[in-house]
């Protein structure tokens, strides 16, 4: 009782101030509810700022050289461009194509297998991950304990200067919130902004066609596990969502991907192993439909012009917008360059 | 802990005082503590571990930590007392409490604990948690969701073989492979509860499936568990 006191009467003589920048998140019109959970983390200026903080650090590995941004760069909405399967610490390359990082506040769960169940512990995989980051978790909280600009940060985020597990995950999960892609030539051509080309809309008729049921509008994904047909990598032999859920009927299903920023985000698939969208469309194209697991009416049949028509339309999904924004970019890089929006 | 001072404002600094004024006028009623505390029946190490025979295998062990959450106290048919927080025990930490304390009231009378060996799967499909289940404590999978409800390190040290080691991370929350699992004790009334876990039967179970390592949710996970939950039982205080 009497520490308390004494405590607070510390913290009256010192002088306090808390009061942290609420964030408003905004559902587009037409989106569906957003899966997270908004009252278990409210979102805040602070939090979001000591999350991109986070996201851009090297601390988080084992040797201080890689960060979240090394896989997942703002300029490829947030992919790993260039590289088919991940590139990690010491140059260890993983097993798997680093997806885009948007809109995740509609996911239901995370990793092409879907076996991260919440954003707020997916951090946890790179940072463990012994070709990725290859740190120990609680390693990572001891470093930033050990860091003033850090303490500083954390006091502004949860009035306590203390780095705990719990708070860093959720201010990391609350930057990558922050997120949001719905500035493409496609949202302004749904809001009556613009119009589409001839091939646009043409291209757009034939991805309601052969491609909407699986890549859904307005997320261009079912938020679902589904087959596309693609043969096993004998060498990876990657059996997907079967592997976390451990029934054989889910082998080789994989998560829809958002088709949105999809010019950015090559190499495409789970394991990358398509360079252009391009690859991507010819593979449709002579993809037997029976291996889909959900059955097209037709077969997939593109005459050389609509595979064009179709790319045409897949570049409208690019929110330029979303890759210029420097509220996403790495703080020390924007303060450099003498501008900061957040 | 090192709080860094930013200036407040006067309206502030009032509401402090307030603060202040009413917690030393409440007059706090006494409360009744029952201390639920784990001992290993195992002979200690000076590092914290622990070392059994089972058969002519010497096994050393350098972890044993699990979760327990939901305590209930139970007379008759009747539950009595509920907690519901979930609390890491480590066995092999030489420093560290190997109890956990609850307040109430007033202490009733009861005839038999439970707890839960292990985190529901609301828990686990929650996010980042604080306190003791905070993923940076070690008792979280990284590569895919979930808690380790469970977890002992060692080896085992046979006239046949050289060392191997064993590794048992036990967890898993979705159906069919739910890992947690009811610990049941008959106990009298006390107010400090000895609660022991019987290294030696666990390890002869878990040796006589011939699994050294078990990582992951399964059938195997689920059996381990059930033999853990056999290794709780109540130690003469
Ligand atoms: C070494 C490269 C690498 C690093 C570093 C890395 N990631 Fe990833 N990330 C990946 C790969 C590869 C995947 C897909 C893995 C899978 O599906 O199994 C992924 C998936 C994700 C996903 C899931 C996206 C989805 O749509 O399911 C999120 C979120 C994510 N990473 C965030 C992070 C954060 C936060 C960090 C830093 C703490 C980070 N990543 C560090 C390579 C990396
Ligand atoms: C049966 C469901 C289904 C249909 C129909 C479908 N896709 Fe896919 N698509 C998927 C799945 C699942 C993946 C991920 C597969 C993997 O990584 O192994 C995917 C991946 C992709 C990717 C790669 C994205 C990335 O970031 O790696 C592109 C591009 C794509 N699809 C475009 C299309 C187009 C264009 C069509 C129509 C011609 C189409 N898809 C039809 C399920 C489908």
């Amino acid at each position: 009782m009497k520490r308390i006191a004494l405590f607070l009467i510390g913290l009256l003589v010192l002088g306090v101030s808390f009061r942290p920048e609420k964030i408003r998140f905004e559902i587009p019109d037409g989106w569906p509810r957003p899966t997270y959970d908004f009252s278990k983390n409210p979102l805040t200026e602070e939090k979001a700022a000591l999350g991109r903080m986070l996201f851009y650090d090297p601390l988080l590995s084992r040797n201080n050289t890689i960060s979240c941004a090394s896989c997942h760069s703002p300029f490829n909405a947030f992919a790993h461009s260039d590289h088919a399967l991940s590139h990690g610490i010491n140059d260890s390359i993983g097993s798997r194509n680093a997806p885009g990082l948007f809109n995740l506040a509609w996911q239901r769960s995370f990793m092409w297998d879907g076996a991260i169940n919440h954003l707020d512990v997916q951090a946890l995989a790179p940072i463990n991950h012994p070709r990725e980051m290859g740190e120990d978790f609680k390693n990572v909280i001891e470093k930033l304990n050990g860091q003033p600009s850090y303490r500083g940060m954390f006091y502004r985020a949860f009035h306590d200067s203390v780095a705990t597990g719990e708070r860093t995950l959720k201010s990391i999960s609350q930057f990558m919130i922050t997120l949001v892609s719905n500035q493409s030539r496609y949202d302004s051509a749904q809001r009556g902004q613009t119009t589409f080309t001839t091939q646009e809309s043409n291209g757009y008729s034939l991805f309601k066609a052969n491609c909407a049921n699986c890549h859904q509008e307005p997320l261009f994904t079912n938020r679902s596990f589904e087959r596309n047909g693609l043969s096993v990598d004998p060498q990876l032999n990657d059996q997907g969502r079967a592997k976390v859920s451990g029934d054989t009927s889910d082998s080789l299903r994989f998560k829809v991907p958002s088709l949105r920023n999809v010019e950015y985000t090559a190499p495409y698939m789970h394991d990358g192993r398509f360079k252009k969208l391009r690859d991507v469309i010819q593979y449709y194209g002579s993809a037997d439909p029976a291996s889909f697991s959900i059955q097209p009416t037709h077969a997939i049949v593109l005459t050389p012009n609509q595979k064009t028509d179709l790319l045409a339309f897949l570049l409208t999904l690019s929110d330029k917008k979303f890759l210029m924004d420097p509220s996403h970019w790495d703080p020390a890089m924007v303060a450099s360059r003498g501008g900061n929006r957040r | 802990m090192v709080y860094q001072p930013y200036p407040t404002p006067p309206l502030i600094r009032l509401r402090f005082l307030f603060l202040i004024v009413w917690l030393s006028c409440t007059n706090k009623t006494t409360a009744s503590g029952i201390e639920i505390a784990f001992n290993c029946t195992a002979s200690r190490l000076e590092d914290g571990g622990y070392w059994t025979m089972v058969g002519t295998d010497t096994i050393f062990m350098n972890t044993l930590r699990f979760y327990t959450t939901d305590l209930k106290l139970v007379s008759g048919d009747k539950v009595v007392y509920t907690d519901s927080v979930a609390h890491l025990i480590d066995l092999t930490n030489p420093e560290g409490l190997h109890s956990f304390n609850v307040t109430m009231e007033k202490a009733p009378d009861f005839d038999a604990i439970s707890f839960e060996l292990g985190i529901d799967s609301t828990s686990n499909c929650s996010g980042a948690l604080a306190g003791d289940l905070d993923p940076m404590h070690g008792m979280y999978w990284s590569w895919q969701s979930g808690y380790i409800n469970l977890k002992a390190e060692g080896s085992v040290g046979s006239l046949k073989s050289y060392n191997t080691e064993i590794q048992y991370h036990i967890g898993g929350y979705l159906y069919p492979f739910l890992a947690a699992k009811k610990v049941e004790l008959q106990t009298k009334s006390s107010n400090r509860i000895r609660v022991c876990f019987d290294l030696n039967r666990f390890l002869k179970a878990t040796l006589s499936s011939g699994e050294n390592h078990i990582m992951s949710p399964g059938t195997k996970a689920v059996s381990l568990s059930q033999a853990a939950v056999n290794a709780f039982m109540i130690c003469q205080p």
